[in-house]
């Protein structure tokens, strides 16, 4: 009897742990694609994609330190202020959490802004908290890469 | 150099701190301020072994350049003494709370040097040129 007990609990155990490997495993793929849709979204410019990825009170800590609100960066893509024509990601690596993940990446950016060409290499980090199942992003930093 | 170098802007520290339920935001929010301001003290006092204690393992940090750095490579750019902080002060605290996560935003102001050049960080808000901004969130 205890034997089957023991034998129960392990199985429990071990099907609890693969269970969070899985959903660690989607959350990362998620976000992952969250990150890349928001590149295109930036280009297109979809900005109804935009207010559902980004928190109400997200926000933006820019290379000169700005600190930039939700509004405020809608604001700029939705006049032709700022003008994305490209955003490549490669070195993405997310860290979850719990309901909270990390993304750290690093884009080549194609990019105006009120007519200056501010194209070049960024890395960033953004925070994403999960509310009620869907990823929300609530802080993002980004800081030019020097040089490039 | 992590820290001296991002001083130039709003500092953004994500910290993953377990944070007790029967703690009010209003406490979380104090003691994650008061952390805030004891990682200042420690780098001025070389406190390592505190700033030891309040970075995760698997911390990261990316300065103004895009250099990024983990946590054993912080602190080893510390302890050498290529980034010796004089002092620094943190204000413009905004604290959001998410469950057992907190997001912390900042002004960092410091005194020091970097690779035995004097360094000084200065706030930039508004940006001299709002088209150097780059990259759109």
């Amino acid at each position: 009897m205890k034997r089957v007990a023991l034998v129960g609990l392990v199985s429990l155990v071990f099907a609890v742990a693969v269970l969070a490997q899985q959903k660690s495993g989607s959350a990362e793929q998620e976000l992952l694609k969250l990150e890349q849709q928001w590149g295109d979204a930036l280009v297109k410019p979809d900005l109804a994609f935009l207010d559902r990825i980004l928190a109400e009170d997200y926000t933006f800590t820019s290379p000169l330190g700005e600190a930039l609100t939700k509004a405020q960066m809608l604001a700029e893509l939705k006049s032709g202020e700022d003008v994305v024509s490209s955003v490549v990601n490669h070195e993405m690596k997310v860290r979850v959490y719990g309901n909270a993940a990390v993304v750290t990446g690093h884009s080549t950016y194609k990019e105006t802004v009120q007519g200056k060409d501010i194209s070049g290499e960024y890395r960033w980090t953004d925070t994403w908290i999960n509310k009620g199942g869907r990823w929300q992003c609530v802080a993002d930093h980004a800081s030019r890469v020097a040089g490039k | 150099m992590i820290r001296i170098a991002f001083a130039l802007g709003l500092g953004v520290l994500i910290i993953g701190v377990p944070i007790p339920a029967q703690l009010k935001s209003g406490s979380v929010e104090q003691e994650l301020i008061k952390l805030e301001k004891g990682w200042n003290d420690a780098l001025a006092r070389h406190d390592w072994a505190f700033i030891d204690q309040i970075l995760a393992n698997d911390y990261i940090t990316t300065d103004s350049d895009g250099v990024v750095a983990d946590k054993a490579q912080e602190m080893v750019i510390l302890k050498s003494g290529e980034e010796a902080v004089a002092s620094a002060v943190s204000d413009d605290f905004k604290v959001r709370i998410y469950g057992d996560t907190a997001v912390v935003t900042y002004r960092w102001t410091y005194k020091g040097q970097f690779k035995g050049k004097e360094s000084t960080g200065q706030e930039r808000y508004p940006p001299p040129f709002p088209g150097d901004r780059g990259r759109s969130g």
